[in-house]
């Protein structure tokens, strides 16, 4: 891995890390349930880098906001979510890039990492009354993460621009 | 912002969403009927009041008649009682505070009973 | 910029064709042409990706939508019949669900006559009723009844005989004597308990006759005949019966305490019935147990009791000693098709207590219960294993064993 790649994907692991836990100060009445903005930042690392860089920065982002606030549920959650979510958005970026624009892309990762977190979340508390929450949830989500994936196009293209050649954004 | 094609395919399912969404909002809102805390009074086995239990601005408190005594019951908000009557072991008197769907207070002598429905997490109580 | 036209059926054929191959670039790409148009010959509708995309997730989510306000949907537009009234000693409330309310109506008006007529046959408390009249010619002559006392009595002498005389109808002369439930309640003298108890024998009940016939009744000198233990179970299932003679597919059926369900709730799902916390205020429960199409009846020293001296004394009386049975039970409920079997076997049950109870129950695993056995100050709920699923503890603080 070039040192150029591993800085940027520490980087972006720490953003997104800060993004999560911000994001759990939200209200919402599921705990450890999270709308998934900082799923964006696996995103520029896989237009950027590429598919490990994007994992990398899911599974390194999931277990680190673990250690630190020390939520197991909201962890579990995170991680099927975010593997989904990150598995999502490698397939539409690496074989349909022509027919997807990146905000969508962002919001088909919002998508999967939504179905992901509920799926779990109904599983580990045995209730089906969480998937009443799936509605709100994805509608949500699904503006954050247009919003979010348009961020995420600005950002490919300004920091394509500062460290220099890498895929195109 | 110019879509492609598999944007738009997307965009369709999200409009979907949101009317699904909208339509579950209404339907549940207005079509469906709404259970909300109340109490049934009856005479003589006949529903001669219904009396809402929640939204209360001020306590209410008013007597019934019967022909051998009279009950007289205040409501609040969230509760209801009997807090008085002239009968011999006045266990209406006694039950207390109603507060929960399918609590009742019952006066035998004046054939009178006090019933709190709404949203019950049970059909009803063996005894 | 190209717009793809499809059909469905040929859209859901690429999907499959995709998938095996494991290429998706198939359904966006042109290299689709001339699949496209074999399909295309074959099916006339068409209609573009998007709209594909919108009216499929929009059928999906409706039909969730649907499913999960399903109970709710058939809820709407039921109508409900209820009829509360003071029989039998106690409050009886019908409540019956349907959509046409002139059969709902007279369902509750003859359930409601039925039970009047009952009383009438079966109290002790009506100088006219068949059981007075047995109980007025004890040890003289058989009195003719109707076919139902019989029958009552038939099924009474037959639990008397399984409970090898735990429940005796013929207890009629202790009940009498404690007068409980009555301002006369009072502690007898050992005396008067004795000779009350030695008068106490289901044996001496002939009965004689046929169902056809019609049947005749005598007991012994000085007996008196009580089928409180029994009665309200043995009323509530002729009235399922009369209600589902009626065509309705959902009721409940409350005599005093003692349940009997009819199908679902209104909601399409079963009903929902709490079991009585003891000595607690009445419509306060423990647990509920999900019930569809059968009876849940409950038994416990917290129904009638008077107090004396500083000891309760409850009505549920054990024919060996004269005396209210001493039983390390508080609550005893039995769950089954015949309400007057259940209602029986409660009865039976609080006076075996635990030990014998649950031997009883082990011998007959077809029996559901739920029993609260109270021991050194501390109360646990035991149930028999065939109510695993349809039976939800309430109060957390109640510890909760299987039977085995």
């Amino acid at each position: 891995m070039k040192y150029r790649n591993i800085v940027l994907t520490g980087l972006l692991i720490a953003i997104a890390l800060v993004f999560n836990i911000i994001e759990g100060f939200l209200p919402f009445p599921l705990p450890g349930v999270k709308l998934g903005a900082a799923n964006v930042f696996a995103l520029v690392a896989l237009v950027i880098m590429g598919a490990k860089e994007a994992f990398a920065v899911t599974l390194l982002r999931v277990v680190l906001a673990w250690l630190i606030t020390g939520n197991w549920f909201a962890f579990l959650c995170s991680m099927s979510g975010g593997l989904l979510g990150t598995l999502v958005m490698v397939i539409l970026y690496t074989r349909m890039r022509s027919d997807f624009t990146l905000p969508w892309i962002s919001v088909a990762g919002a998508w999967a990492f939504n179905a992901g977190q509920v799926a779990v979340a109904a599983y580990l508390v045995s209730d089906a009354r969480v998937l009443y929450y799936m509605m709100p949830l994805f509608i949500v989500g699904t503006f954050a993460g247009w919003g979010v994936g348009l961020l995420a196009q600005m950002l490919c293209v300004r920091i394509g621009k500062i460290t220099g050649p890498g895929r195109d954004g | 912002m110019t879509m492609k094609r598999g944007d738009r395919i997307m965009s369709a399912i999200f409009a979907a969403m949101i009317i699904a969404a909208i339509s579950l909002w209404a339907v549940k809102t207005y079509v469906l009927p709404e259970t909300e805390l109340h109490a049934e009074i009856f005479k003589d086995g006949k529903m001669i009041r219904v009396i809402g239990l929640k939204n209360r601005a001020r306590p209410e408190e008013f007597t019934i008649k019967s022909d051998s005594g009279f009950n007289t019951i205040r409501v609040e908000e969230n509760k209801i009682a009997v807090i008085s009557a002239d009968c011999p072991d006045a266990d209406c008197v006694h039950r207390g505070w109603l507060e929960h769907a399918g609590e009742s207070a019952v006066c035998l002598p004046h054939r009178l009973v006090i019933r709190v429905t709404g949203d019950s997490a049970v059909d009803g109580v063996t005894f | 910029m190209h717009k793809h036209i499809y059909n469905r059926a040929g859209i859901m054929a690429l999907l499959v064709h995709s998938i095996i191959r494991y290429n998706t670039g198939a359904l966006f790409s042109n290299k689709l042409f001339i699949k496209r148009e074999i399909y295309l010959k074959h099916f006339s509708k068409k209609i573009s990706l998007p709209k594909l995309a919108f009216i499929v997730t929009a059928v999906i989510l409706s039909a969730s939508v649907l499913l999960t306000l399903k109970s709710s949907v058939l809820m709407h537009g039921m109508l409900k019949e209820e009829r509360e009234s003071f029989r039998l000693g106690t409050i009886v409330r019908l409540t019956v669900y349907g959509r046409d309310k002139e059969r709902l109506e007279r369902a509750v008006n003859a359930s409601m006559t039925e039970i009047t007529r009952f009383e009438d046959l079966l109290s002790v408390n009506i100088a006219s009723s068949d059981i007075s009249k047995i109980n007025s010619a004890s040890g003289v002559n058989a009195v003719p009844v109707t076919r139902e006392t019989g029958e009552v009595l038939l099924s009474a002498v037959k639990w008397a005989d399984t409970s090898k005389g735990l429940f005796d109808p013929t207890i009629g002369p202790v009940v009498k004597l404690w007068a409980i439930g009555t301002s006369a309640a009072h502690v007898p003298g050992n005396a008067a308990i004795k000779d009350a108890r030695d008068r106490v024998d289901y044996r001496h009940i002939k009965i004689t006759g046929s169902s056809s016939g019609g049947y005749n009744v005598l007991i012994g000198k000085g007996q008196s005949v009580d089928l409180g233990g029994i009665a309200k179970g043995w009323i509530a299932d002729r009235i399922a019966g009369v209600i589902r003679k009626h065509g309705v597919k959902s009721a409940i059926i409350d005599l005093g305490g003692n349940i009997v369900v009819i199908g679902k709730s209104p909601r399409g799902k079963p009903w929902r019935l709490g079991l009585q916390y003891p000595f607690k205020p009445r419509g306060e429960y423990f647990a509920v147990i999900e019930a569809e199409d059968i009876s849940v009846v409950t038994s416990g020293p917290y129904e009638r009791f008077f107090e004396s001296g500083g000891i309760r004394y409850h009505h549920i009386f054990d024919p060996a000693t004269g005396y209210p049975a001493k039983s390390d039970l508080s609550s005893v409920s039995v769950i089954g098709k015949s309400s007057a079997d259940a209602d029986a076997l409660c009865t039976t049950l609080f006076v075996m207590g635990f030990k014998r109870s649950a031997e009883y129950l082990r011998e007959h695993r077809d029996i559901k219960a739920v029993m609260i056995v109270t021991a050194g100050g501390k109360s646990r709920v035991v149930i028999t294993p065939g109510l695993d699923g349809s039976f939800s503890l309430k109060d957390g603080q109640l510890p909760l064993e299987v039977l085995k």
